[in-house]
């Protein structure tokens, strides 16, 4: 349960949720929407699948993803979200991890 | 192999468990030999029938076997409230309360199966509608499914003796209707 909580306290995994929950999305898709290195994106969706809160099918050379949450998850992604929870924190981490690499 | 091995595990658990409290019934209650061999032995079978029909096509016996599970836990538990009354477990409790037993444990189940229904991964390829449209499709009937459950909880816990059952039909009537529109609507939008 603490990977649940750990993974939707991130804005940039959220909105991963988000843009998941109205389709299925290949990894390049979903970076696409995001400034962030291909690595940092990565480590964001290694986090959502230890969570369980996403499942990758290999498709081609291609990893679709698509959300695996239950009612309980969704709301408290949906509470997250409307209370912008761990904001600031993860962008600063976000940022540090740019600079980084 | 892993993947395999996983979607066994749950189902093999299930009928384990329908078999165990379908034997115990069978020797506590042997006057009544041939209900409790139909309610032990139907799932076994029809998922053995199943699972050799559908060999090889992975998606399907995920399916199957999740289907299966459900199943198996919508036996177990009767079985486990029959089993609980029979041995007398349930004695502590008024005999209002016993009767209402039957309700408590389905409304428990709906609350559990609805909260965890969306969670499993429909392949991409067996869906009827869009993904996307089946995966909000998914989490609406299991929200649906937990609203019925809790009042299912609520109504048998809380109901006058005479009301709390046409009223818990009327209630899970109401819910049943819900999924099915949601459903038709969205197989509509496609």
């Amino acid at each position: 349960m603490s990977n649940v909580f750990k993974a939707l306290a991130d804005p940039t995994r959220r909105r991963v949720l988000e843009l998941l929950r109205e389709q299925p999305l290949s990894a390049g898709d979903l970076s696409d929407h995001f400034e962030f290195s291909k690595p940092t994106m990565s480590a964001h969706f290694s986090v959502l699948r230890e969570a369980n809160l996403v499942d990758a099918t290999k498709s081609g050379k291609s990893v679709i993803y698509r959300i695996k949450l239950s009612v309980l998850e969704d709301a408290l992604l949906g509470f997250a979200q409307g209370f912008g929870l761990g904001a600031s924190n993860a962008d600063t981490q976000d940022t540090d991890k740019e600079e980084s690499s | 192999m892993t993947q395999t091995s996983n979607t066994m595990i749950a189902p093999i658990l299930g009928v384990g468990s329908t078999l165990i409290l379908g034997s115990t019934m069978w020797a506590l209650q042997p006057e009544k030999a041939i209900f409790w061999v139909i309610a032990m032995s139907f799932l076994p079978v029809a998922w053995l029938i199943s699972e050799l029909r559908a060999r090889g096509q992975a998606g399907t016996l995920g399916t199957l076997r999740y289907a299966i599970t459900g199943a198996s836990m919508m036996i177990a538990l009767p079985l486990l409230a029959g089993l609980a009354k029979q041995t007398g477990a349930l004695e502590f409790l008024s005999e209002d309360m016993q009767s209402r037993m039957d309700g408590l444990a389905l409304g428990l189940f709906l609350l559990i199966y609805g909260n965890f229904m969306p969670k499993r991964a429909v392949p991409l390829d067996e869906t009827e509608v869009s993904p996307g449209t089946q995966q909000s499709l998914n989490l609406h009937t299991g929200l649906i499914l937990m609203v019925m459950g809790l009042a299912t909880i609520l109504i048998t816990g809380f109901a006058p003796a005479d009301y709390y059952n046409p009223i818990t039909l009327v209630a899970l009537g109401i819910g049943s209707f819900a999924i099915i529109r949601r459903a038709v609507v969205a197989k509509k939008q496609g």
